[in-house]
């Protein structure tokens, strides 16, 4: 026999409708037996009711007003039975209040919708009658994970692969069924399966309006949207525009079986996700769901009255505000639990950082829960370590021994030693073995290695312009940043010159060769490796066009490009000499050889001076059986210099893995051939060789 | 106007679905399923060929009838038009559900 539940009946009928009082410890929309419970957060309110719509519909078909004594605290609870074709279900809520945010004209979305509808089919100009235009819907959690588990890749051995799901294969060359979706995406997990790479970083997927600023450039003609999606509208939906079943409410489906396909595939999936403020801007911009809640609770705002400004967008999210930090701590609980997620990039995370009144704390609450939450134990955390007011975080970010950064002082010395900027080859050398100076007491893996990412020059235009050109951006070039580091080789943009656009070539393998044999998490930009190009746009959040999307179309050095970064990422896997998980000393590997030695023309001689270009460095890891050693030179001189190697014992011999100024750049680990002078090796100009070998014991 | 027979050759049920399935049809769909779920047949036949049009809550009909059945039996959906079908594969669940062009013989 079995018992009926006596907490699944209906106690009052309001509007029609069947109800009980909710469970407030349930945030946001929940089935339950019977019913579906509904928990929103105000502590402004002086009364909240619940509005439901079908699917699409202008005008709600019921409004259930939640009684006073449903609420708990500030917390408004409660259950609806009877509730039909839950598919097609949309609802909201109308907050009543003093203050003029509190308004109950609008109807406001769920902070913790699982879904959104409106903005289903990516690019469908929305209905703009529409008075409720985010709106909540409710998501069924019956998706089959099978055996799904997460990789858990040791940090060391991570390599990232930065990519917008839309951008990645919506370009025609694409060849996926469904371009530009989660599920095109997935069609290509075999590419980047053989590209070598463990894990994606997904650009911002929480449900955003691409339509937010969108405008016609009036001399181009081309609509621009909110392509890259930095602008959070719901914190716990994904964008249903990426799905090619968005219109069916299955976008989570879909994006789980991303998931689940990739870990089968051993790559795991982390989000760029973007706490540090919300597409609700300032007091000018929308109210959408939190600003008619508890405008003063979500939100930094100035003794006067004003929305700080920390992120440059509008508005600042109140991240160590005790009720908003609990959000952001269920929601990444939620993105691990429901999604299967392994871990985050935090877009301008020193914001995170920061006290309700702008203040950087030394020991930020919400950063240490982060650190320390049990569900999230096994998640890689990356802050960007900085904001849009000035705050640079970059190696003194709280870490808790827990979190990486991006680099971004690596991306910045690895781009003027190759370049050829003089005086920086002992900066080169620091950012090369994992920043030790920043790094010294958190593990490698605390720095995250790029060169390029979303938010700059590709790693083309890098080679190919000295300035930027983001006049299709329609704000006559003055956004994006000035400071590039770039270099065009010769000619500004595209060019027949055969030289300049060798010496292009050799740049890019240059700077993969040093990304993905230096100490720390290397981090590609997708595309890089088939050398997509902006035309010299520096800042291309805006564009969904052939600008921003990565072109499949095969070339001789698309070919040249994949075929490297392939043999690079499965060098790297083969040894762990460039990929210790502690920084390098300089204590003996076996008598005689320390794990780590600095090289110049002349062996152990390295030469630090302000004239020098060369750095060149020997490392060697134990192995079970013997030690692997690699040693790397990198010429960023435009004359050659012949290099004397360091001494290896009797019968070890150098084997060449990389060579970026010969014919064959590269070789898969197993096959590469021994080299031919063992005492001096002559490197081209601005020429990267990687040697190894394996000393046997 | 949504309309579902089961019929039963065997240990084979066959549904053939016909009209629009939609959030308003989609509870007769489910309790055709239940029904059929109760026969414990080794595969189950969804006929979509006259089906014009599915909405959200028909898909999601196929979860539930993929769930309902038990992990031993063959879900086949036959003749469903190719939104439906892309659907399907697009949302992880072409390794539970079976999808058929045409009706077998």
């Amino acid at each position: 026999m079995t018992l009926d539940r006596i907490d699944a009946y209906p106690t009052h009928r309001i509007a029609g409708f069947p109800v009980r009082h909710g469970n407030p410890l349930l945030p946001g929309a929940t089935f339950m037996h019977g019913g579906v419970n509904f928990t929103v957060c105000s502590e402004n309110a002086t009364s909240i009711s619940l509005t439901l719509f079908k699917r699409g519909e202008n005008a709600p078909y019921a409004e259930i007003p939640i009684p006073e004594t449903f609420r708990t605290g500030h917390v408004w609870a409660i259950t609806v039975y009877d509730l039909e074709t839950l598919e097609d279900l949309e609802y909201g809520f109308r907050a009543d209040g003093p203050g003029e945010n509190c308004n109950p004209d609008r109807i406001l979305s769920d902070p913790y919708a699982k879904l959104v509808a409106g903005r289903e089919v990516w690019g469908e100009e929305p209905d703009w009658s529409q008075p409720y235009q985010h709106r909540s819907r409710l998501m069924f959690h019956d998706f089959d994970w099978g055996d799904d588990v997460s990789p858990r890749t040791p940090r060391e051995e991570l390599i990232i692969y930065e990519t917008h799901v839309r951008g990645f294969t919506q370009h025609p060359s694409s060849g996926v069924t469904a371009p530009g979706t989660y599920a095109g995406l997935r069609e290509k997990i075999p590419y980047l399966k053989s590209l070598g790479i463990n894990a994606i970083e997904l650009m911002p997927i929480f449900e955003f309006d691409e339509f937010e600023n969108s405008k016609i450039n009036q001399s181009t003609g081309e609509r621009l949207y909110n392509f890259w999606g930095y602008s959070t509208i719901s914190f716990y939906a994904p964008k249903a525009g990426y799905a090619a079943s968005g219109k069916y409410g299955m976008a989570g489906d879909e994006l789980k079986a991303l998931v689940r396909e990739c870990h089968s595939q051993g790559i795991e999936v982390i989000l760029d996700v973007v706490f540090n403020h919300t597409a609700e801007g300032n007091h000018d911009g929308p109210t959408i769901s939190f600003k008619g809640l508890d405008n003063d609770v979500w939100y930094m705002m100035t003794p006067e009255g004003y929305y700080y400004n920390f992120s440059g967008t509008g508005n600042t999210m109140n991240c160590n505000h005790p009720v908003v930090r609990g959000f952001v701590l269920d929601c990444l609980r939620y993105w691990v639990t429901e999604y299967h997620i392994d871990g985050f990039r935090f877009d301008l995370a020193a914001i995170l950082s920061r006290d309700v009144d702008g203040t950087p704390l030394p020991n930020p609450p919400l950063l240490q829960e982060l650190a320390y939450d049990p569900l999230l134990r096994g998640c890689v955390l990356i802050a960007e370590a900085w904001d849009a007011a000035g705050l640079y975080e970059v190696g003194s970010f709280p870490n808790y021994h827990r979190w990486s950064e991006w680099n971004g002082r690596y991306r910045d010395g690895v781009r003027q030693f190759v370049k050829g900027d003089t005086g920086k080859v002992g900066e080169m050398a620091t950012r090369y073995v994992g920043s030790p100076d920043l790094y010294a007491e958190r593990a490698t893996a605390a720095s995250i290695n790029f060169i390029t990412a979303h938010d700059g020059f590709t790693l083309y235009d890098l080679v190919a312009y000295n300035e930027k050109h983001n006049e299709a951006n329609g704000e006559d070039n003055r956004d994006g940043g000035n400071d590039n580091a770039s270099w065009n080789c010769g000619i500004e943009g595209e060019t027949d010159d055969p030289e300049i656009n060798d010496l292009r070539r050799r740049q890019i393998k240059n700077f993969l060769t040093l990304l993905l044999t230096s100490q720390g998490i290397p981090m590609i930009l997708a595309g890089d490796e088939r050398a997509r190009t902006q035309w010299g746009n520096n800042n291309g959040y805006c564009h969904d066009s052939e600008l921003s999307w990565v072109d499949w179309t095969p070339n001789k050095l698309t070919n040249e490009l994949v075929r490297l970064t392939g043999n690079l990422t499965r060098f790297r896997a083969a040894h762990p000499a460039v990929r210790t998980p502690e920084h390098l000393t300089g204590r003996e590997v076996i008598p005689g050889l320390p794990e780590i030695s600095w090289h110049g023309v002349n062996a152990y001689a390295p030469d630090w001076s302000e004239g020098s270009r060369l750095m060149a460095v020997m490392r060697c890891a134990p192995l079970d059986d013997g030690v692997d050693c690699v040693y790397v030179v990198a010429n960023a001189h435009w004359e050659p210099h012949n290099v004397e190697l360091p001494m290896l014992p009797d019968g070890t011999l150098w084997r060449i893995a990389v060579d970026t100024g010969a014919t064959d750049d590269s070789f898969p680990p197993g096959e590469e051939p021994i080299l031919g002078d063992q005492h001096t090796l002559k490197v081209g100009g601005r020429s990267t060789v990687v040697l190894c070998t394996r000393i046997a014991q | 106007m949504f309309q579902a027979d089961l019929t039963i050759t065997g240990d084979i049920i066959t549904i053939q679905m016909s009209g629009e399935l939609d959030a308003s049809s989609a509870p007769n769909f489910h309790k055709i399923l239940q029904q059929a779920a109760t026969r414990s047949p080794k595969q189950l036949i969804l006929a979509m060929s006259n089906l014009v049009y599915i909405a959200s809550a028909g898909v999601r009909g196929l979860v539930f009838a993929r769930q309902k059945m038990g992990d031993d039996v063959e879900v086949v959906v036959e003749g469903a038009n190719e939104s439906v079908a892309d659907t399907i594969r697009m949302t992880g669940m072409e390794h539970a559900i079976t999808i058929r062009e045409t009706f077998s013989a």
